[in-house]
């Protein structure tokens, strides 16, 4: 479980975050989505205790990220975003010694390390040095490794960033599979992916969030935002009120010789007869349904982020040189 | 401690990967195979003298002072700058665990660079006569000198993610250490800061007592004290920075 209160997070005289709040409940797989900037990794870094919060808390597993940081990351597993890795070691080299520092001891470390590489389905190249792997292996081995210490909670900073559409999809599978078992913010730039993955999604901008929704809740207003399209050749001028009193039409925009009509049932076969009687030619009709993206794109419109990606990054990684 | 010895082994076979160790490598073998020759050349066996100008020349303390910052100059800058320190952190290891791996790894490199002198004083055998008690003082002293330069140069890579401001600084600060002997002139015999700069000069120490073969418990003390206050620092400054 997820739980952050009024988190605040400042870098010099920016504020990355503005007192967010959310919850991820127990088993949830939750979408984090916002533009660059808008502080998704603020706030992961926070989770993982990388960085301090500079007011507010938040917890993770039941453990305060600021008072109890290692009973915190015992119980976490984190992909940071690009995945940074030590080039000279071998993938198995590589998952042993991260088994180790992660407390895993003897027979333990070599159990979960061939587990993990089968769950990740990296196996193949467990010989091959890090810095020979392509982006996609590289990514997987980063999976593989938050999942060594069997974490209850996944912290993932755009896991599918620079895999091919396979790999992708795969991962996908493999994150689907943690339903119910662990807890999973997953940070993304693919509203496809949060969209059919997440049980839950929470966009933020500006450090501030904007919706924080769940699939049931996402899906009703997404339906409730589908329209019909309409385009007729050379619209009379009494279309926009006859299609008005059709029956079952809640509202109807027009331009030009386009209508859109919002319902909450399916109007196209009483559509087609209407054309028919009023003899329209009908040019297209077309249900258009509204994605994850109109509700992201409507709740990062109003403002530019004014954070730069550099910025968050190098403060977050220490800060000047 | 298996964290420890988890850092510690892959930060050595990092050594033995990069290039940089196996150039830090051949320039160390280098510089000490041809001070070695022109030495023997010159001193045409005069042991004490071979001894003392291989143990207390230029090229020894330019080695001494230089290879431990291009040792640790990349143990947490390096780390910092591709980002594999976060991963690091959120394992829950400690800055001391941290600190304490990547310092026995540093040193443990920076005594095989020394131990590949050996042969050369096992090939004096055939020409003088070295005393043992002696070359072994000398390699104690290293030990003692390498712990200290060893500490600054990991608390120089921890203040930045630039490998080569972490070896500047700890270049700086080990001269610094070095040049304390040279604040001797500024006092007369008999001053109590006179014998204060010599209980604490590295070069002091070399001359007058590891060359003589002692080996004194004061040394230990004041050489491990030096390198764990340097180790503590880094280990704040490893904090401080988590929570600037």
């Amino acid at each position: 479980m997820i739980e952050v209160r009024d988190l605040w997070r400042h870098y010099g005289r920016t504020t990355a975050l503005k007192g967010i709040n959310f919850r991820v409940g127990q088993g949830t797989i939750a979408g984090f989505l916002g533009p660059n900037g808008a502080g998704k990794s603020t706030t992961m870094k926070i989770l993982t205790t990388f960085l301090p919060p500079s007011r507010g808390d938040a917890t993770v597993a039941g453990h305060d990220v600021a008072k109890e940081p290692r009973a915190v990351c015992a119980k976490v597993g984190y992909l940071p975003e690009s995945m940074p890795i030590y080039p000279e070691l071998r993938v198995n080299e590589y998952l042993r010694h991260r088994a180790v520092l992660k407390g895993l001891r003897g027979r333990e470390v070599k159990s979960r390390v061939e587990s993990v590489m089968d769950e990740c389905s990296i196996a193949d190249v467990e010989r091959k040095l890090l810095g020979a792997l392509s982006k996609g292996y590289r990514q997987r081995v980063g999976l593989a490794d938050a999942l060594l210490a069997d974490p209850e909670v996944l912290i993932l900073d755009e896991p599918t960033s620079g895999l091919d559409p396979r790999q992708v999809s795969e991962v996908r599978r493999l994150i689907d599979g943690f339903r119910g078992k662990r807890t999973v913010l997953l940070s993304s730039h693919i509203l496809g992916e949060v969209e059919q993955v997440c049980d839950r999604v929470i966009i933020v901008a500006d450090g501030e969030i904007r919706v924080d929704s769940t699939r049931a809740k996402w899906t009703e207003q997404l339906q409730g935002a589908s329209r019909l399209r309409v385009v007729l050749d050379n619209a009379p001028s009494d279309v926009h009120e006859v299609l008005s009193r059709l029956k079952g039409a809640d509202q109807v925009e027009c331009d030009g010789s386009t209508f859109w009509l919002r319902s909450d049932r399916d109007l196209r076969g009483a559509i087609y007869d209407l054309c028919v009687k009023k003899r329209w030619s009908l040019l297209e009709l077309a249900p258009e349904i509204a994605t994850l993206e109109s509700l992201f794109l409507e709740a990062t419109r109003d403002r530019e982020p004014v954070l730069e990606d550099a910025v968050e990054e190098q403060s977050a990684t220490g800060g000047a040189a | 401690m298996r964290r420890v010895a988890a850092i510690y082994r892959r930060e050595l076979l990092s050594y033995f990967t990069s290039p940089v160790a196996y150039i830090i490598l051949f320039v160390f073998l280098l510089a000490n195979g041809v001070t070695f020759y022109f030495f023997i050349n010159a001193f045409q066996g005069r042991i004490d003298d071979i001894l003392r100008s291989l143990y207390g020349g230029i090229v020894f303390w330019f080695l001494i002072l230089l290879i431990p910052p291009l040792l640790t100059m990349r143990a947490f800058s390096e780390e910092k700058r591709s980002g594999t320190y976060e991963l690091l952190v959120t394992t829950g290891i400690s800055d001391t665990a941290l600190v304490a791996g990547k310092f026995l790894a540093s040193w443990t490199y920076f005594m095989f660079l020394w131990g590949t002198l050996w042969p050369f004083l096992w090939m004096l055998e055939s020409v003088a006569n070295p005393e043992w008690g002696v070359l072994i003082a000398f390699h104690f002293g290293i030990a003692l000198i390498g712990l200290v330069f060893c500490a600054v140069g990991l608390f120089a890579s921890t203040l930045t993610q630039n490998q080569l401001a972490s070896a500047s600084v700890a270049m700086v600060l080990n001269l610094l250490v070095f040049f304390m002997s040279y604040f001797r002139s500024f006092f007369q015999p008999g001053d109590l800061a006179l014998r204060y700069f010599d209980y604490v000069s590295p070069a002091y120490h070399f001359v007058n007592d590891f060359a003589n073969g002692v080996i004194d418990i004061r040394y230990v003390v004041l050489y491990g004290s030096f390198s764990l206050a340097f180790l503590f620092v880094a280990v704040k400054a490893l904090e401080w920075r988590r929570w600037w």
